[in-house]
């Protein structure tokens, strides 16, 4: 005895089945139900027992038919997971810097622009992971490739021991040059169109006699980095890398510390409007300083350690 | 040790041996619940959950061939080892006793 509680469960599990599939699936799972139910005393009660036992009709439609219940199964998972980190790690950088320079180059203050980017970021991350994710689950449930044999894997795949590869890898480039082009966009645009706003009046963070010298010779040496990143990255770094960088590290303090110790490196006119008296400003002066002092010794160890990993 | 566990092994184990016992019980053509039935009296215990999936799987292999069976109130299907399911069913009885054979020189602890 069966009743349309049944027929309403095999409807269910059998819907998305295609033509022949389909009646095949229905007419066993009808045989399978009413010979349960018969066998517990054919009642309405012994017909539900039954078809809880067996459970959510779609997982008995993927049983019968052996498709698993899966978005992305093993034979895609790895490439899948190469593919979204590679994605991200090129599209992510782009899209924060192409908005912070227009941020920068338009009126809008420069923590909203940071905030915005951080923003613009995540939703292009979430855009990424859903179409990449999207593409290989459609390539998964076509069942493409499924008979293949997988190649065999074999130890030339492993990939190159770092001691044998030259470059360095796409993501620490990307983002040196990352950092590189905003530092570039950040000195000029406080000058052009300062975020710092006072009274409705923009007011350029630097000391504007700072054009004539310091800024052109910084705005030098970072076109000169970024010349030097890209050849790191193909050649790798070597000792001669490490001296260079070096170079540059000493170079940009030799130029930055005389600045900041005369004392006319922030914009006189900013420091007049905020109100700070001479102490406030040596204190600040001083903070810069040791900043400045302190990243650079970091960035000529860290080559160093660079150069010393990768010559072993 | 959790009941959980031991189910857990204890089902592992059995997977192969339904196989077994199902391509050797359908010599003689049988239906999924007369099947379920013979089964459990011989002491497999095993889920409709299994046995019934399980079977169509088998027919899909080759192992297994199948017939509607209308003739009485119910049609039924009604399934029997193919020549490629013996032979398979004789290849796994012979691994059977191996496996059998080589545990026991464990379990009695001695070489043989």
């Amino acid at each position: 005895m069966t009743t349309a509680l049944t027929d309403s469960y095999v409807r269910a599990a059998t819907r998305w089945l295609p033509g022949q599939t389909r009646r095949e699936v229905e007419a066993e799972l009808r045989e399978r139900i009413t010979d349960t139910v018969a066998a517990r005393g054919d009642s309405t009660d012994a017909e539900r027992e039954v078809l809880e036992e067996m459970g959510d009709p779609l997982l008995v439609a993927v049983e019968y038919t052996g498709r698993e219940p899966r978005l992305i199964g093993p034979r895609f998972f790895m490439p899948w997971l190469r593919l979204l980190v590679l994605v991200l790690v090129i599209v992510l950088p782009i899209v924060g810097t192409v908005h912070i320079i227009s941020g920068v180059t338009s009126d809008d203050n420069i923590v909203t622009t940071l905030v915005g980017a951080v923003g613009v970021m995540i939703s292009a991350a979430i855009q990424v992971a859903f179409w990449v994710t999207a593409v290989f689950a459609l390539v998964e449930w076509s069942g493409v490739g499924e008979s293949e044999v997988t190649e065999r894997w074999t130890v030339d795949k492993l990939p190159a021991a770092a001691a044998t590869r030259s470059g360095r890898p796409y993501a620490e480039t990307i983002a040196s040059l990352v950092f590189l082009a905003v530092m570039a966009f950040l000195l000029i645009g406080q000058q052009t169109n300062s975020p710092i706003r006072l009274d409705g009046e923009s007011i350029p963070a630097l000391d504007p006699a700072l054009w004539g010298s310091w800024i052109p010779i910084v705005l030098g040496l970072i076109a000169l980095e970024i010349v030097f990143t890209l050849w790191v990255h193909i050649k790798g770094w070597t000792w001669t890398a490490a001296g260079i960088n070096a170079a540059f590290g000493v170079a940009f303090a030799a130029v930055t510390v005389p600045v900041l110790k005369s004392g006319d490196f922030l914009n006189p006119e900013l420091v007049d409007r905020l109100g700070w008296d001479t102490s406030t400003l040596d204190q600040v002066t001083q903070g810069i300083l040791v900043g400045v002092l302190v990243v650079t010794a970091w960035d000529v160890i860290d080559g160093v350690l660079k150069a010393r990993r990768a010559s072993r | 040790m959790d009941d959980e566990l031991i189910q857990q092994h204890l089902q592992e184990l059995r997977r192969g041996t339904v196989v077994l016992a199902s391509l050797l019980s359908l010599r003689q053509p049988g239906y999924g619940y007369g099947l379920l039935e013979s089964l459990s009296e011989a002491g497999i215990a095993v889920d409709g959950n299994t046995l019934y999936p399980l079977l169509r799987r088998l027919e899909k292999q080759g192992l297994l061939t199948s017939e509607w069976n209308t003739e009485e109130a119910r049609p039924r299907k009604f399934y029997r080892t193919s020549d490629d399911g013996d032979r398979l069913a004789d290849i796994l009885v012979t691994a059977w006793h191996d496996i059998d054979t080589a545990l026991s020189r464990f379990t009695t602890g001695g070489t043989p």
